[in-house]
C-alpha cells in the first residue's frame, strides 16, 4: 500500500518554464497539492510546464486526472505540460491509459526544454 | 417493643400504624381516667391518703411508660437524607420543642405562684397539676423521641450497645432516686451512694457516647448559632423547671402529694441525661466554630464540582454556543460576580457576544471598539485575576464605561486546544475575588473543554451514522446495477465478482448484447474511488445500456461510449474499459480502452494482450477512435480469458510488494480448473493470503471465462 503521505513537489524556473519535481506517491490524497501548484503557475500566466517524474514512485488514476484537468486550458494558451524522466513502472501506468498519445513524454528534461524553446522560436519566426 | 407485644399484634392482625393509633387512644383515655379518678379520690375523703398516693404513683408510671413507648414508635428517621436536609429537619423540631418548653415553663411558674397563694389545696389546683403532668409527659416524650432520632441518624456500630447501657442506668438511677424520694430522707447512704454512682456513670456514658458529630462542622454560622440557642434554651427551661420543683418542695411539704413523684426520679434522671447530651452537642458545635468559614468554602467548592459535573452530562446534546452560555452562567454564579460577558471568537476578530449579565449593550459595544483591548483578552492563555482595575491603565475602556467595576477575572474558554472565547467577570470592589475562585474557574474551564468535545463527538457520531445508512442505501443501489443473472452460456463458463474498497466503488462489469445479438462482456474502472467514482459508474451503466444495441462491434461500442461520456464526466475523470464479445464458435473480439491487459490462456500458455487504446473520457472522438485497436482470436476448448481491474494486480503485502500477474497466470494455467467460478475462488483465496490486511485500498473486479464444449448438445 503506497504511503500516501509521502509526496513532495519542488518548483524551479528555467527559461520561462515552470519545472516541477515530483517525489513519492501521487494519489487521490496528494493530487490536490499538484493541482494547486499547477493552478499557481497558470494564475501567474505561466503556461509552459515541465514535470519531472524521476523521484515519483507511484501514481494512481486520481494523479493522472490532474494532468487531464489542466492540459486543455494550457494548450489553449499555447502552452504545454511535458512529462519527463519517468521510472518504468510509472510510465507503464501512463502507457496503459494511452497517455503517450495525449502528452509529450520525454526521456529527459533537456529534450523537453529544447522542445519548449524550439517551439518558442518557431512561434517567433511565424 | 417486647416480643410478646409483637406476637399479640400479629395475632390481632394489627399493622404498625394501627397499633400506634390504638396506643395513642389508650393513652388519651387513660389520661382522662387518671384525672377523673384523681378528682374522685380527692373529693371523696382526705382520709384515703395512702390509697390516693399509691394510685398516684401507679397511674404515673403507667402513663409515663405508655407516653415514652408511644414516642419511641414514632422515632423513625430516614438515614438516606443528606446532612443539610437533616439539619433543617432537626432545627425545625428543636424550634417546636422550645416552643412547648416555653409554654410548659410559663405554666409551671404560674402554677407555682397560684399554689403559693392558695395555701389550701383545692380541686382546681389538683386538676391543673394533673394537666401539667400530662403536658410534661408529652413534652419530655417528644424530646426523648427527638434525641433517639438524632442518635439513630448519626448511629455508629456501637450505638445500640451504648443505648442499652444507658437505658439500664436510667432505670437503676431513677429507681434509686424514687426510693430516696419515697422514703423522704437522706439517711440511707447505701442507696444514695448507689444512685449517685449510677448517675455519674450515666452522665459519663451519655457524654462519651460515640456519634458522628463531624457534620456539625459543615453547618453555617447561622445554623450553628441556632442549634446552640435552641439547646441552651431548652436546657434552661428544663433546669429551671427542676429548680422550681425543688424550691416548691422546700417550702411547701403539704403540696407534695399533688406533684408527680416520677418527676423527681425518672424525669429528673432523663432530663439530666438530655442536658448532658445537649452539652456535648453544644461543645462540639463550639469546637467547630473556628473552622466554619473554611468548611463553608469547601462546601461551596464541592457544590461547584457537582454543578460542573452535571454541566458536562447535561450539555451533551446541546450546541457549542449554548454550552458556552451555560458555562458563563455557572462562572458568574460561582464567583458571585456583579457583571459578566462572554465573547466568542470566530475566525476573524471582532467576535460576537454570547452572554452578558448586568451590562448594557451600549457599554459592550463601546468596549468592543477598543481592538487592542479585546486582543489583550484573546492573548490571555490562562485564567487571569486582576485585583484592581484602577491600577491597570490599559483597562480604561472598562473603568470608563462600567464605573462600578473595580476587580475582574479574565477566563479563556477552550475546546481541546482550540480557543473559543473569553468570559470576563467583574466585581464592584477591589480584591473581591478570591484565589479559590481561580481554581474553581480553572476546573470549570477544563469541564467546558470536555463538554464541548463530547458534544462535537456526539454530533460527529450522529453524522457518521447518518452517512453510514446513506452509504448502505447507495451500496444496495450500486449492487443492483451489476448483472444479477448467471453469466454462463452453453459454450462459455463465465463468472464475475467485484469488491469495492469502500461501501461503494468505481468498478463496473456487465454483460450486454450488440446489435447482432452477440454477447459482450465489459469491465471498467472509473478513476478515483468512493462516491464520486460510483456516480460516474452509474452514468456509464446508463450509457452502455443505451448504446450497446446500436453498436456493430465491441470497438464501435467503445467509440460510441467515449463520444457520449467525453466532456460529461469531468475533465479530471476517466474510465478505463475492456470489452470482449464472444461467439459460440470460440471467436472472441476484444478492445482495451486504457484498461489493464487482457490475459488469454490458450493451450496452457498465457499471453497478456495490450492492444492500443486510450481511456474513455480522456480525449475526443478523433484521437480516441484513431488509437483504438481491436483484437480477434479463436479460442480452443478449455482456453480461458481473464479480465481484471488494477485493484487486483496492485494488491500489496506487508513488504509493499504487488500481487502482480504471475500468480494469476499460475491459476489460469492450472489445468484442473474447469469452471470460471473455481478460477475466481482461487484468485480470491490467493489475494487474501497475499494481502497485508483485510481492507484493500482499491476496488477489485474479476471476470473469468472458459470456452468449453457445448454441454447441452
Amino acid at each position: 500500500m503506497p504511503a500516501s503521505n509521502k509526496f513532495g513537489i519542488t518548483k524551479k524556473q528555467a527559461n520561462g518554464i515552470d519545472c516541477f519535481y515530483l517525489e513519492g506517491y501521487l494519489d487521490a490524497h496528494t493530487a490536490p497539492q499538484l493541482e494547486s501548484a499547477f493552478q499557481e503557475s497558470i494564475d501567474a500566466g505561466n503556461y509552459k510546464i515541465l514535470v519531472n517524474f524521476r523521484d515519483l514512485d507511484y501514481i494512481s488514476s486520481a494523479g493522472l486526472g490532474v494532468f487531464m484537468a489542466f492540459i486543455e486550458d494550457i494548450r489553449n494558451e499555447n502552452g504545454d505540460i511535458k512529462l519527463t524522466s519517468m521510472q518504468d513502472k510509472v510510465f507503464s501506468v501512463f502507457d496503459l491509459l494511452g497517455f503517450p498519445m495525449l502528452f509529450d513524454i520525454e526521456v529527459n528534461e533537456i529534450n523537453a526544454i529544447e522542445k519548449f524553446l524550439s517551439k518558442n522560436s518557431n512561434d517567433l519566426s511565424k | 417493643m417486647p416480643s410478646v407485644l409483637k406476637d399479640i399484634i400479629s395475632k390481632l392482625k394489627l399493622n404498625y400504624s394501627s397499633y400506634r393509633i390504638v396506643t395513642l387512644f389508650a393513652i388519651v383515655l387513660f389520661s382522662f381516667a387518671k384525672i377523673a379518678l384523681d378528682i374522685t379520690f380527692f373529693s371523696i375523703n382526705e382520709n384515703f391518703f395512702l390509697t390516693f398516693n399509691l394510685w398516684h404513683y401507679i397511674s404515673e408510671i403507667v402513663l409515663f411508660a405508655s407516653f415514652v413507648s408511644y414516642q419511641f414508635t414514632l422515632a423513625r428517621i430516614n438515614r438516606n437524607l443528606e446532612h443539610n436536609q437533616i439539619s433543617i429537619i432537626f432545627n425545625k423540631r428543636l424550634k417546636g420543642l422550645l416552643f412547648h418548653f416555653a409554654i410548659y415553663w410559663t405554666f409551671s411558674v404560674l402554677l407555682g405562684i397560684i399554689s403559693d397563694l392558695t395555701r389550701d389545696p383545692d380541686l382546681s389546683i389538683l386538676l391543673l397539676y394533673d394537666i401539667k403532668l400530662v403536658y410534661s409527659m408529652i413534652v419530655i416524650g417528644n424530646l426523648c423521641r427527638f434525641i433517639i432520632d438524632w442518635i439513630l441518624y448519626f448511629r455508629t456500630p456501637s450505638t445500640k450497645k451504648y443505648l442499652t447501657f444507658i437505658a439500664i442506668h436510667i432505670v437503676i438511677a431513677s429507681s434509686g432516686l424514687f426510693v430516696i424520694e419515697m422514703l423522704n430522707t437522706s439517711s440511707y447512704d447505701t442507696i444514695n451512694l448507689i444512685t449517685g454512682l449510677f448517675t455519674i456513670v450515666l452522665v459519663i456514658s451519655v457524654f462519651s457516647m460515640p456519634r458522628k458529630n463531624s457534620w456539625i462542622a459543615s453547618l453555617s454560622y447561622k445554623k450553628k448559632l441556632l442549634l446552640i440557642f435552641y439547646m441552651l434554651m431548652i436546657s434552661f427551661f428544663m433546669m429551671s423547671d427542676l429548680t422550681l420543683e425543688i424550691l416548691n418542695m422546700s417550702y411547701d411539704r403539704d403540696i407534695l402529694y399533688f406533684k408527680a413523684p416520677i418527676s423527681y426520679s425518672v424525669l429528673n434522671i432523663i432530663s439530666l441525661s438530655i442536658l448532658v447530651f445537649f452539652l456535648r452537642i453544644i461543645l462540639s458545635t463550639l469546637a467547630a466554630w473556628p473552622t466554619t468559614k473554611i468548611v463553608a468554602k469547601k462546601n461551596i467548592e464541592l457544590e461547584s464540582l457537582s454543578t460542573l459535573n452535571r454541566f458536562v452530562v447535561e450539555t451533551l446534546n446541546k450546541s457549542p454556543e449554548k454550552i458556552i452560555i451555560t458555562a458563563s452562567q455557572i462562572a458568574r454564579q460561582m464567583t458571585n460576580a456583579h457583571s459578566a460577558w462572554t465573547e466568542i471568537y470566530s475566525k476573524e476578530l471582532p467576535k460576537q457576544i454570547a452572554y452578558s449579565f448586568n451590562i448594557s449593550q451600549k457599554n459592550l459595544t463601546y468596549i468592543q471598539n477598543y481592538t487592542h483591548f479585546t486582543k489583550h483578552f484573546f492573548n490571555c492563555q490562562d485564567t487571569t485575576l486582576i485585583d484592581s482595575i484602577a491600577d491597570n491603565d490599559y483597562l480604561y475602556p472598562i473603568s470608563d464605561t462600567i464605573t462600578y467595576a473595580k476587580s475582574m477575572i479574565i477566563l479563556p474558554l477552550y475546546s481541546g486546544l482550540e480557543r473559543l472565547g473569553t468570559c470576563i467577570l467583574l466585581k464592584d470592589t477591589e480584591y473581591a475575588f478570591e484565589s479559590e475562585d481561580i481554581s474553581i474557574l480553572n476546573t470549570l474551564s477544563q469541564n467546558l473543554s470536555i463538554a464541548l468535545q463530547n458534544a462535537s463527538l456526539i454530533q460527529d457520531s450522529i453524522q457518521k451514522e447518518k452517512y453510514k445508512s446513506e452509504m448502505l442505501l447507495a451500496q444496495n443501489i450500486q449492487r443492483n446495477l451489476l448483472p444479477k443473472e448467471d453469466l454462463t452460456t452453453n459454450e462459455f463458463s463465465i463468472s464475475a465478482f467485484t469488491e469495492p474498497a469502500q461501501e461503494v466503488g468505481g468498478d463496473y462489469y456487465d454483460l450486454v448484447y450488440l446489435s447482432d445479438n452477440t454477447p459482450c462482456l465489459l469491465i471498467a474502472d472509473v478513476s478515483g474511488k468512493g462516491i464520486s467514482a460510483a456516480i460516474i459508474m452509474s452514468q456509464m451503466k446508463g450509457a452502455v445500456q443505451a448504446i450497446s444495441p446500436l453498436s456493430d462491434s465491441v470497438a464501435d461500442l467503445m467509440k460510441k461510449l467515449n463520444k457520449t461520456l467525453f466532456g460529461t464526466i469531468g475533465r479530471k475523470n476517466f474510465i478505463t474499459v475492456a470489452g470482449l464479445s464472444f461467439k459460440p464458435d470460440g471467436t472472441i473480439n476484444f478492445v482495451r480502452a486504457g484498461h489493464s491487459p487482457i490475459l488469454v490462456t490458450s493451450d496452457g500458455k498465457t499471453k497478456k494482450y495490450m492492444p492500443k487504446g486510450l481511456g474513455i473520457g480522456l480525449t475526443g472522438s478523433s484521437l480516441f477512435d484513431k488509437n483504438l485497436d481491436e483484437v480477434e482470436l479463436k479460442l480452443n476448448f478449455n482456453d480461458n480469458v481473464l479480465l481484471i481491474t488494477d485493484g487486483i494486480n496492485e494488491v500489496s503485502n506487508e513488504k509493499n510488494q504487488q500481487f502482480g500477474y504471475n500468480q494469476l497466470i499460475e491459476i489460469l494455467e492450472f489445468k484442473n480448473l474447469n469452471s470460471a467460478i473455481e478460477i475466481n475462488k482461487q484468485i480470491k483465496s490467493k489475494i487474501e493470503a497475499f494481502s497485508a490486511d483485510d481492507a484493500h485500498i482499491d476496488d477489485m473486479t474479476v471476470i473469468s471465462l472458459i470456452y468449453r464444449k457445448n454441454t447441452n448438445v
